[in-house]
């Protein structure tokens, strides 16, 4: 197998942006996003000593910097679960029985005005923008990183059921957004 | 029946997961005589899709850089 290496003096300019994209999804705040990449830098710098070149160096780096990101939220940890509790209390689009709010009741979409183009992904972005930290934290694991509803859960130290309720209500929520902006 | 909540909730877990014999049955009846939930189950599933597409675009300014490089230097 190919060894990698690393090259500190590079990692500035070959992967300053991408990484910088890669924490703003999450983390919403810019100056945060910043930081969380200069300190990747610094933290991955002083662990070039552990770097077994298993992995390329780009991959190695994003590790480092998703580990920086997951102990921000645990630091946030308070936040998140007031957050989900809240997720369990109110509920602004079912009532107490579980059927729709009448002004809440999804309308049938017109297939045609489904296309994705830059005007809905300005829409997209402005709703995802609205959802509560940590659905917008579930969110991006589950569909920027493409990872399994187990291993978030293990990651943010949720129970399963837990989990449902997050996705659901944040996509809930995410639907009505897109239909009031988009197809109205 | 389920109620239109429950509906959806299962709706998410089976775009990404395989449901029980007893919640697909649940789900399936629902479906049949909800109009709102089944549209609501149709935009879920694009909304899935595109969802997988959304990014940033931000840069790092030349100010930032230097710093980050001045850093790394020490």
């Amino acid at each position: 197998m190919q060894k990698h290496n690393l090259e500190p003096e590079n990692w500035v300019e070959k992967y300053g942006d991408m990484l910088l994209n890669y924490a703003l999804v999450r983390v919403k705040e810019r100056d945060m996003a910043r930081d969380l990449v200069q300190d990747t830098f610094v933290t991955a710098l002083k662990s070039i000593p552990t770097f077994r070149g298993e992995i390329s160096e780009k991959n190695w780096l994003y590790l480092v910097l998703k580990t920086r990101i997951l102990d921000y939220y645990k630091k946030k940890k308070e936040v998140l679960e007031s957050d989900m509790k809240k997720d369990d209390e109110d509920d602004d689009y079912f009532n107490d029985k579980g059927h729709w709010l009448k002004d809440k009741l999804p309308n049938e979409w017109t297939t045609e005005r489904m296309v994705e183009s830059e005007e809905f992904m300005a829409i997209l972005k402005a709703c995802t923008d609205k959802l509560t930290p940590s659905q917008a934290l579930v969110f991006t694991m589950k569909y920027l990183d493409g990872e399994e509803a187990d291993d978030i859960c293990k990651e943010l130290n949720i129970s399963a059921s837990n989990y449902w309720v997050i996705v659901h209500r944040a996509k809930v929520q995410l639907r009505n957004c897109l239909e009031i902006n988009w197809m109205s | 029946m389920i109620s239109c909540k429950n509906a959806t909730l299962l709706i998410e877990k089976k775009l990404a997961t395989k449901l029980s014999v007893k919640e697909r049955l649940r789900l399936k009846l629902h479906l049949f005589l909800c109009k709102a939930c089944a549209d609501y189950g149709i935009q879920s599933a694009w909304i899935d899709k595109v969802l997988k597409n959304l990014h940033t675009h931000d840069q790092l300014s030349v100010e930032e850089k230097k710093s980050m490089q001045q850093q790394l230097n020490q």
